[in-house]
């Protein structure tokens, strides 16, 4: 018994703790292994009430390349795959891993690459990737910069290619040990499963931009194509079994349609019965399926018909819309030009001017009567109907209309839009919040410049100005009050002293309109938002020291704008006339093209100086008047040069100011001709300049000055003259043009420049015989040197620029002839000098 | 006394089993359910009907016929049999189908008849059969397509590449799609 009661009670102790343990295995098992096909559908939100075969998605979806970015399709990736086997090590079964259970199957060994690791070089040509080896090839980019290119490049949304990828591939954005062969056609294009592959279309980058090429076609080149959106169009069920039947079904939009193209069927009751299953044999799932994933994955696939969002908001003061008006400064009772540009966010396309047409509403509440409605609203409901003609889903729309302020005070205006005679569209609170002030006349200083010159180009350094001397101001002012400044009118604005207001200033002139005033608005008007400008000359005080000079707009008769301060501080000092020499060069021509080598300066050439010079004192320089700045000789001043050339003011000044003014800080020039005297070869001339203000003062000396080293060359010379007498004397020229007699002495002189770069002497400077040179002459006379040298030159030394002189005597040979016989000076043991053709004319009878 | 004992054992022992069958049944039930097994094996995963229907949306390498399969060269890359003489016997489109034949001069049986009809604007429509043999010749098809398939209305040209022993011969022929 007691053995009995014993088992009777072990017994179902024993069953009911199996039956307990096989409940518990049944749950885990159920809970584990189903975890994982039911995971997508805890996020789910795809409903089959919601299916629309004639809708299937919006096209502003579709078609949104920029609905993700590329960090974000690679964050999605990588959420899909958060454990990638890349070698294979995980458990397959309890017995194998996944590696073995591929070598078992014979598939391809590790390693496995997961799609968020996956790298192939964008080429269609050919399909270079990390598969099998997981070495990234150079240029490689990832699965999602494929995808995210291939949207980018034909306009289709990133998220519809991760779900057409979802549908069509081999698991492949899941699978956490995929094989290369799920990276052959994983967007279904064109490769047959079990026979070899178009090169074009095979691997994962031919086939994810094929896809996306395919959907940009389909809406560009809409009407070649079997399914047309906006009609209806007869859609399968089944692919295989043409008994299962059709329907016409009214596509709404190009996505659609270009799904139906791509994959042309439609589900069956039986299908969308059964969303994330099986339907019956009758039952196609590839457009179920894109519509179920996206609607799992991104929230839903279509919008509403009618919704906006602004794009912007603008309040303008003048009719052009160029001015933007201070919605927190308005003034009363003045025209104001409202814009808004707000984006089509829904699905139907807005017409101005159809049956429902897009219209901006009053609201808050809706209809109310607004204060600001005039004759050009369309009612004091609706301000504006939209600008444009039609507006699509995604693309902007502008409505625009005019108001005015009626009183001061707040207004808080609140819009929407309106499918007039249809339905409001989103209203989110959109509103103006205007506030109307009491007419204020106020300003902000922009900028403020002092200049030299009227044209206000220079501008001066303020903290050394001269006395006494004329400066032109310029002063930009914002009108940031809510009245209009005019120059005219019974309120003209003017540029005022202040600090006190209405002080006389040091600095008035003739030009002021008096000695508060310094100068009306140049601007005819001036809207609140705008610029308007002051411009006046100033006068230095004779007296130096620092002037705080504030000024202040005025609307004269009317009000003083607000102080804000602005004010020079001007200091006149006691003129200065300074420089420092920035820069200077010698060139060949006027042009500066090409330096010159003043290393080698030839006799009388000519080289072209060019001179900058710095402003460094408190004067300004002038080119004209009565006291212009002119570069002058230096060392000493006043020096007449031996480099003056025709072109310069005088032998002591070689060029005046270049520009018509320089003021302090800014770099003048000085540009003219020099014409290099006559100097022996190694002469070497330190050319000493300086400026000066003509009448009043030299400037600094910086010690400047041009260097030239004199090298020309020793064989140049110029011909001066030559005659011919019957006496030693010199007296009685004879006409050599006429016949001389046979056997008669003759006397020749020849004068001739030195114009090269040595010193002619007479012990070596001998007048030749030439053509040929050296030629014994028939006209030769016992008192030459030489039969072949006529003469020794007369002076003891001829310089450079000097005139030398040949005299000799010749005896006309006995035989009656014409003769031409030809000299040529020679340096005797040099050089034979520039052959000039020099010759007398002899008619011997 | 005695006697009633013995009867309450008993019953207790029938109810024991009783409840050990209905766990073992529920957890069996549980498990088919989750592993998708008989007697809920009928609720396999839909497929995408782009991919001739081979391929398989959540499909794994075991459910994927062709993972053994897949091709690992392309067509480029397979010579060209210039003995063998592919001929397009029937390329037609009526009663919403496509319908292709094509005859192989071959004596040597089997092979592997792959049409590829494509178009610049479309996506290329493939199907793959094996040949069959009929006296000394090698017989591709009949294949019929639906018209359905083929979305770009207009010019396409059909490609039959036969695949014999790691060769291949091909024939082409357009057809008008309306």
């Amino acid at each position: 018994m007691i053995n009995l009661a014993v088992k009777t009670k072990k017994l179902p102790r024993f069953f009911i703790s199996g039956a307990i343990v096989a409940l518990l295995i049944g749950f885990v098992c159920l809970v584990t292994i189903k975890s994982n096909t039911l995971t997508p559908q805890l996020n789910a939100t795809a409903s089959a009430a919601n299916w629309n075969p004639g809708r299937i998605i919006d096209d502003n979806l579709f078609y949104d390349n920029k609905d993700m970015s590329l960090q974000e399709i690679q964050t999605f990736l990588n959420q899909k795959v958060t454990n990638c086997d890349t070698n294979g090590t995980q458990k397959y079964n309890s017995s194998m891993t996944n590696a073995q259970y591929a070598a078992s199957q014979g598939w391809a060994a590790p390693a496995y690459v997961c799609l968020k690791d996956y790298y192939q070089v964008p080429r269609g040509d050919q399909n270079i990737n990390n598969l099998s080896t997981n070495v990234i090839p150079a240029g490689a980019i990832s699965a999602a910069a494929i995808i995210k290119n291939a949207a980018d490049t034909y306009n289709v949304s990133p998220r519809v290619l991760l779900v057409l990828l979802q549908k069509e591939s081999r698991n492949l954005l899941n699978d956490n040990w995929p094989l290369p062969a799920q990276y052959r056609n994983p967007m279904g294009f064109g490769c047959p499963d079990t026979a070899p592959c178009d090169p074009v279309y095979e691997g994962f980058y031919n086939q994810m931009t094929n896809a996306a090429r395919q959907f940009k076609l389909y809406k560009t080149n809409a009407a070649s194509y079997r399914y047309k959106s906006q009609q209806y169009n007869a859609i399968s069920y089944q692919a295989n079994n043409p008994s299962c039947g059709s329907s016409n079904v009214f596509i709404e939009n190009q996505a659609t349609a270009g799904l139906y193209n791509y994959t042309p069927y439609q589900p069956n009751q039986a299908a969308l019965n059964n969303l994330y299953g099986t339907g019956d044999g009758c039952s196609a799932y590839g457009n179920r399926n894109f519509w179920r994933i996206f609607s799992d994955w991104f929230g839903g696939t279509t919008g509403p018909d009618y919704a906006w969002q602004v794009s912007s908001q603008e309040l303008y003061s003048d009719p052009a819309m160029t001015i933007t008006a201070d919605t927190g400064a308005l003034a009363p009772d003045k025209d104001y030009y409202f814009k808004i540009q707000v984006i089509n966010n829904g699905n139907r396309t807005w017409k101005s001017d159809d049956a429902n047409p897009i219209l901006l509403g009053t609201t808050a509440p809706y209809n109310r009567t607004s204060e600001l409605c005039n004759s050009t609203w369309i009612s004091c409901n609706r301000p504006a109907k939209l600008n444009e003609a039609s507006v699509g889903p995604g693309q902007t729309g502008t409505f625009q209309f005019k108001a005015k302020i009626p009183r001061t005070g707040n207004f808080s205006e609140y819009f929407s839009l309106v499918a007039e005679g249809r339905t409001w569209l989103n209203d989110f609170g959109f509103n103006w919040q205007l506030n109307a002030l009491p007419p204020t006349a106020k300003w902000q200083a922009i900028y403020q410049e002092i200049y030299s010159d009227s044209a206000r180009t220079k501008p001066v350094n303020i903290n050394a100005l001269s006395p006494s001397t004329t400066y032109y101001a310029s002063v930009f002012a914002k009108n940031s009050g809510n009245t209009v400044w005019s120059n005219y009118g019974i309120n003209p604005v003017l540029l005022a002293t202040s600090s006190p207001i209405d002080r006389s200033s040091a600095f008035f002139n003739s030009s002021w309109i008096n000695t508060n005033r310094a100068a009306l608005l140049k601007e005819n008007s001036v809207q609140p938002g705008q610029m308007g400008t002051f411009e006046f000359s100033l006068t230095t005080p004779s007296n130096v020291g620092l002037y705080n000079e504030y000024f202040r707009p005025v609307a004269e008769g009317s009000t003083w704008m607000n102080d804000v301060g602005m004010y020079w501080p001007l200091s006149v000092s006691t003129p200065t006339s300074q420089w420092s020499v920035v820069s200077q060069y010698v060139y060949t021509n006027s042009t500066k093209s090409q330096l010159y080598n003043t290393d080698a300066t030839a006799n009388k050439s000519r080289a072209f100086i060019s001179i900058k010079a710095r402003n460094t004192g408190n004067t300004i320089w002038k080119n004209s008047g009565t006291n212009p700045t002119r570069l002058g000789t230096n060392s000493p001043v006043d020096r007449a040069s031996e480099f003056y050339d025709s072109s310069w003011v005088a032998q002591d000044r070689p060029a005046t100011l270049k520009e018509s003014t320089i003021a302090p800080g800014e770099i003048g020039t000085f540009e003219f001709w020099v014409n290099a005297p006559y100097k022996p070869n190694g002469s070497v001339i330190n050319e000493s300049f300086r400026p000066v203000v003509e009448g009043l003062v030299w400037m600094n000396d910086v010690g400047m000055y041009q260097q030239f080293k004199f090298n020309s060359p020793s064989t140049s010379w110029d011909y001066v003259g030559q005659g011919t007498y019957s006496d030693s004397n010199f007296k009685t020229a004879i006409d050599t043009s006429l016949a001389v007699s046979r056997n008669t002495d003759y006397y020749l002189v020849l004068k001739l420049k030195n114009t090269g770069g040595e010193i002619w002497k007479n012990s070596t400077f001998t007048l030749g015989t030439s053509n040929p040179v050296d030629r014994a002459s028939v006209f030769f006379d016992n008192s030459w040197p030489n039969i072949n040298r006529a003469a020794l030159l007369k002076e003891a030394s001829v310089a450079p620029g000097q005139i030398g002189t040949f005299e000799f005597k010749i005896k006309t040979p006995s035989t009656v002839n014409d003769y031409n016989e030809y000299f040529r000076p020679v340096i005797e043991g040099s050089a034979w000098l520039t052959d000039i053709g020099l010759h007398w004319s002899f008619k011997v009878r | 006394m005695k006697k009633i004992q013995r009867k309450s054992t008993v019953a207790k022992k029938i109810i024991v089993f009783v409840l050990v069958l209905v766990a073992v049944l529920v957890a069996f039930t549980g498990f088919a359910y989750a592993a998708n097994i008989w007697p809920f094996n009928n609720s396999t995963v839909p497929t995408s009907d782009t991919q001739n229907n081979n391929s398989q949306e959540n499909a794994t390498k075991d459910g994927n016929p062709s993972s053994e399969d897949t091709p690992t060269k392309t067509t480029d890359q397979i010579p060209l049999n210039n003995s063998v003489v592919v001929t397009i016997d029937e390329l037609a489109q009526s009663n919403g189908l496509i319908t292709f034949k094509a005859t192989v001069a071959s004596s040597i049986q089997g092979g592997k008849c792959s049409l590829s009809l494509t178009n610049p604007n479309d996506k290329p429509v493939t199907r793959t059969v094996n040949a069959t043999s009929s006296n000394s010749t090698q017989i591709c098809g009949p294949i019929e397509i639906s018209e359905q398939e083929f979305s770009y209305l207009g010019e396409w040209t059909a490609t039959l590449r036969y695949y014999i022993n790691d060769t291949q011969a091909l024939a082409t022929k357009a057809i008008t799609i309306k």
